[in-house]
């Protein structure tokens, strides 16, 4: 009977088994085109103009924060939006940025509140 | 009559798909022994060179060849001027950008000692054709990712060529004596036109469909002989229309017995270099660290051959 209890503590107390549902998975594009006349979806109005991540499901996600950097490491976008992309100008309200690679970090954390850290590179055309 | 000159240059850092702007394998070029061959030697000469980079990933056994070029230089002195030019054939794997170059250069020695002795004027002028290619099947645009299940379909943001060409202007003028020397460059001051999608260009003039004018000064000059040391104080900047790239706020350069360089640069932008140099007649070597990114880049001459090794630790 003890052992009964035991495992029951161990399966429904002790542990804390996370839920594959709950992983939030990003969709991250590693190219956008802000002069892009591409007819575009009502459900994305801006589509290859902006970098914008997707998500497989956005309700899962608990916080978000992008930040994008120039190749001299000067920040050219910051959001704590996920909808919200970068439209390739400075902070976009800014200076057009030049035809490039940039490199990005995006700390993002789920509804368990487990941190998640990605980085990579986007190549914005002109 | 000096050939070859050949640089070996490793790049070990991972590898980043079509990065058109990763700066620093281009900054190691400007190691080239060949150009401007006629401010480096009194007597002239010819150069035959060959440079090739690899990158190695600690991933991977295996390396990849991210840039060739060939240049094949001449230059001639005569007893007040002497002239240069240099023809550069280059491929770079990374920013899939190939191109021909041609520099000339003409030094004039002016018979003054205003600014110190063998005061010489060097105006140089450069023409580059380039061609780029892009592979669109790698990217992913925003239209092709499907919200929610993250499947890969079609875009239809594909440009009407894979390929831009381009030519490219390029002039120099470098002011030396033997305490002093400035050196004003301007790079691609026609302003060409690199998109992928020349028919979309905007009409607003702004800038960054072209490619940026890039104006550096270098100067440096002699404060103070004290026994066998010569102190130098140096500074450089470099600028694009948009922003500075980098600029230096303090620099030193100090040679004792004639043989030995020993400079250092502070960049106010928060990097560094050092490099300790060895010249002699028949032997020339540097040794050179700089930080942001971290490379070790070694350089050596030994009569009518040149060698340098660089070693660059990529940060992603």
């Amino acid at each position: 009977m003890k052992s009964i209890i035991l495992i029951w503590m161990i399966l429904f107390l002790g542990c804390k088994k996370q839920d594959s549902s709950d992983v939030v998975q990003l969709y991250i594009p590693n190219a956008f085109y802000p002069n892009s006349n591409v007819q575009c979806p009502s459900s994305d109005p801006v589509c290859n103009r902006n970098f914008t991540i997707k998500f497989s499901d956005r309700s899962k996600l608990h916080s978000f924060e992008m930040y994008i950097y120039n190749s001299n490491q000067i920040e050219v976008y910051h959001t704590t939006i996920p909808e919200y992309g970068w439209n390739g100008r400075s902070q976009n309200i800014g200076a057009e940025c030049a035809y490039g690679t940039y490199p990005y970090l995006i700390r993002y954390t789920d509804i368990n509140q487990e941190v998640f850290i990605v980085s990579g590179n986007v190549l914005l055309i002109r | 009559m000096r050939l070859p000159a050949l640089i070996l240059v490793f790049l070990p850092l991972s590898i980043w798909a079509q990065d058109t702007s990763l700066n620093f394998s281009v900054q190691l070029l400007s190691l080239q022994s060949t150009y401007s061959p006629s401010s480096h030697y009194d007597k002239g000469r010819h150069v035959i060179g060959y440079q090739g980079q690899f990158a190695f990933s600690r991933y991977s056994t295996s390396s990849l060849f991210l840039n060739q070029q060939s240049d094949i230089g001449y230059s001639t002195r005569y007893k007040n001027h002497s002239f240069a030019f240099y023809l550069q054939a280059y491929s770079d794997e990374f920013t899939r950008n190939q191109n021909l170059q041609l520099h000339y250069a003409y030094t004039f020695k002016l018979k003054t000692n205003i600014l110190g002795k063998n005061l010489a004027i060097i105006p140089g002028i450069g023409y580059s054709y380039h061609r780029e290619r892009m592979d669109f099947s790698k990217l992913r645009f925003p239209d092709q990712i499907a919200s929610g299940s993250g499947f890969i379909i079609p875009t239809s943001e594909l440009p009407p060529s894979e390929n831009i060409y381009y030519s490219a202007l390029q002039g120099s003028a470098l002011l030396r004596s033997e305490n002093f020397f400035l050196q004003l460059q301007i790079e691609n001051f026609n302003e060409p036109l690199i998109s992928y999608y020349p028919n979309d260009v905007p009409d607003t003039g702004e800038g960054s469909t072209y490619l940026p004018i890039i104006y550096s000064l270098n100067n440096a000059i002699k404060l103070k002989r004290y026994r066998s040391f010569d102190f130098w104080i140096t500074g450089c900047s470099v600028h694009s229309q948009d922003f500075i790239m980098r600029y230096a706020g303090l620099g030193a350069i100090t040679s004792f017995k004639e043989k030995y360089i020993l400079s250092y640069t502070i960049y106010l932008n928060q990097s560094s270099e050092i490099s300790l140099g060895y010249y002699t007649q028949s032997i020339r070597s540097f040794i050179r660290y700089q930080n942001s990114p971290d490379s070790f880049l070694t350089y050596f001459e030994f009569g009518k051959y040149s060698l340098g090794i660089a070693y660059a630790i990529g940060k992603q």
